[in-house]
């Protein structure tokens, strides 16, 4: 479903992919690694949103670089930046979104009130984006996602910043669809939802690929694997915290 | 006290970084064409009285956004947490007025025209308008329904809704109300007046089109990182985008024009508008001068002079000869579209590397 092999992308002298390559079937692949790891990076540019320096990518088998309108139709995404105007509510977001899609306004407007029930969005739909709390905008911008049925779901850390309830619907939602025939790929640092949601995962450093479960099984658990391969940045006790009257 | 001195120096630095965000109106279309008239006035020895009303607009229009109390800067939450005692607070509210850019503007009136009663009748202007808006403001938190913005409709098709968003883009810079208000003045001319002259109002709506020019060269000026990342993941072709933005920009040009109801006014704004969607095509997309919300835009200098040199001369053009000018004027925008959109697709296309965009 989804395929890249050996890409790069660099910023200046900073490699943020290193040689990545990648072959995700259907299911539920979660992308694991510390903040500036490269795993916004590495989603931006399979979504489109980012050339790559080197390398070949194709959603259902179509090249990125070659119709990257053709992917952005089959895909739906949640960017690190939530992908949103602040000038419209939630309700007409999904409103912009599905007729850009093809879709009727009928079938829009069904599948928009069903979305926002499901991310408990009914009573706030007409809330300017300006006005939502930050995880209000995370639930518009995971319905805009789906709204229109893509066949892959691309998420930047979906379940930070919402509470744990949210999180738990987001979680089902998504293993929902998945089993439907979707391919959900997603960054997270929450290793308990990964856990349990995940049918694969991969775990990044420096932009180069670490772990991956598929290639490489680790009995262990999830958190054992994780602290093995990624070094806590070392401790400096703050002395001055704890003396006021200094 | 330091701590109170030390509040009221970032204060007053914010009020001077607001202040000159309002600056923007220096390089906008209308300000420009006041300045030009004012300056045509003085070099031929005359006061420059005509353009009078046009300052007057634009300054009394800049005075709603202008936040009297410059203690609202701060998140009233944080504001509360700080540990001041009541004491300080009191003197903070008293001293806070201080650095009102409201009573920096009125000083500055009085030290360059030394007159007292000017300064006052600033005030007496500005004070009013400030409670106001102040006032709507708290409204539309309290009552978001009764916001006016959120009942521009989503318009048929399928970038309708793309448009409805531009066109509330439209309606929250400043070039709108001033518009807006020459429209009204303009209606009322028009079918109130008994003396009103039919010549008079094709170069009534070029007004009207002149001052909603300048957000043609930053049609993208006002879009948020995160919005044009969704505008990046639409797979929609750049025409699209670019049309959905000039679509807004004509619905709201022959709003404002159409109740002049004449063929020729709506003719003139219409080549008006052609040319300066066509000459604001590059600056918008590549040159992207700075937007803020609730400011006049401010345009490329160079390009506002081609917007206002060429915008008018061929709408005059147009209104004394044929509508081949308009014609004209179209097969432009139409190019400007073409090759806009090739810059767009080209700009958003994940083949082309980073280094290019």
């Amino acid at each position: 479903m989804i395929h890249c092999a050996n890409i790069t992308k660099r910023f200046a002298s900073l490699i943020a992919v290193n040689d990545v390559s990648l072959e995700i079937p259907k299911g539920i692949c979660a992308l694991l690694g510390p903040n500036g790891a490269g795993k916004s990076t590495l989603l931006k540019i399979l979504t489109t949103l980012l050339s790559p320096d080197a390398g070949q990518v194709s959603i259902d088998n179509i090249d990125i670089q070659k119709d990257p309108l053709a992917v952005r139709r089959i895909i739906g995404v949640m960017p690190e930046d939530l992908g949103l105007f602040d000038s419209l509510s939630i309700a007409e977001h999904l409103e912009l979104s599905g007729p850009i899609y093809g879709l009727s306004m009928a079938e829009t407007r069904s599948r928009s009130e069903q979305l926002l029930r499901v991310l408990g969005l009914t009573r706030s739909q007409d809330t300017f984006l300006s006005s939502c709390s930050h995880g209000m905008r995370k639930k518009t911008s995971l319905a805009l996602a789906l709204l229109h049925n893509p066949r892959a779901v691309f998420l930047d850390e979906p379940f930070e910043g919402i509470d744990p309830t949210t999180a738990d619907t987001i979680r089902d939602l998504l293993a929902g669809i998945a089993r439907r025939g979707v391919t959900v790929f997603f960054t997270s640092h929450i290793l308990r939802i990964v856990r349990s949601l995940a049918d694969r995962t991969v775990m990044i450093r420096s932009g180069s690929v670490v772990w991956d479960s598929a290639a490489t099984p680790d009995l262990r658990p999830l958190e054992d694997v994780y602290s093995s391969l990624f070094e806590p940045s070392p401790t400096e006790d703050v002395d001055w915290l704890r003396s006021p009257s200094s | 006290m330091a701590a109170l001195t030390l509040l009221l120096r970032t204060l007053a630095r914010v009020v001077r970084r607001e202040l000159r965000s309002f600056l923007s109106v220096g390089l906008n279309n209308f300000f420009l064409l006041a300045a030009l008239m004012a300056y045509s006035a003085i070099v031929n020895g005359m006061a420059p009285w005509d353009s009078l009303p046009f300052f007057l607009l634009l300054s009394v229009l800049m005075l709603f956004p202008m936040s009297s109390d410059p203690l609202a800067k701060i998140p009233p939450s944080r504001l509360e947490l700080w540990p001041f005692s009541t004491r300080e607070r009191i003197a903070l509210r008293v001293i806070s007025f201080a650095v009102s850019p409201i009573l920096w503007i009125a000083l500055a009136l009085l030290v360059l025209s030394r007159r007292f009663a000017l300064a006052l009748l600033f005030l007496a202007v500005a004070l009013p308008i400030q409670v106001v808006a102040a006032l709507a403001a708290r409204a539309a938190r309290s009552l978001p329904t009764i916001q006016p913005l959120r009942h521009i409709p989503r318009l048929p098709g399928r970038t309708g809704g793309l448009i409805r968003h531009n066109l509330r883009q439209l309606a929250s810079a400043l070039d709108f109300y001033a518009a807006l208000i020459i429209s009204v003045s303009a209606a009322l001319y028009r079918w109130f007046d008994p003396k009103a002259n039919s010549v008079g109002f094709a170069p009534l709506a070029m007004l009207i089109a002149l001052v909603l020019s300048t957000p043609a060269q930053s049609s993208f000026g006002l879009e948020s990182d995160s919005g044009l990342t969704r505008y990046a993941l639409l797979p929609l072709k750049g025409w699209r985008v670019l049309l959905a933005k000039d679509a807004a920009f004509f619905i709201v040009t022959l709003t404002m024009v159409l109740p002049l109801w004449d063929i020729r006014a709506i003719g003139a704004a219409a080549t008006f508008t052609f040319v300066a969607i066509t000459l604001g095509r590059y600056p918008s997309l590549v040159l992207q001068p700075p937007q803020l919300p609730w400011r006049f835009a401010s345009g490329n200098f160079r390009f506002s002079v081609a917007q206002l040199v060429l915008g008018a001369a061929i709408g005059f053009a147009q209104i004394r000869t044929t509508p081949s000018l308009l014609i004209a004027t179209f097969v432009a925008w139409l190019i400007s579209l073409a090759a806009g959109a090739r810059y767009w697709d080209k700009l958003h296309h994940p083949g082309i590397s980073a280094s290019r965009r």
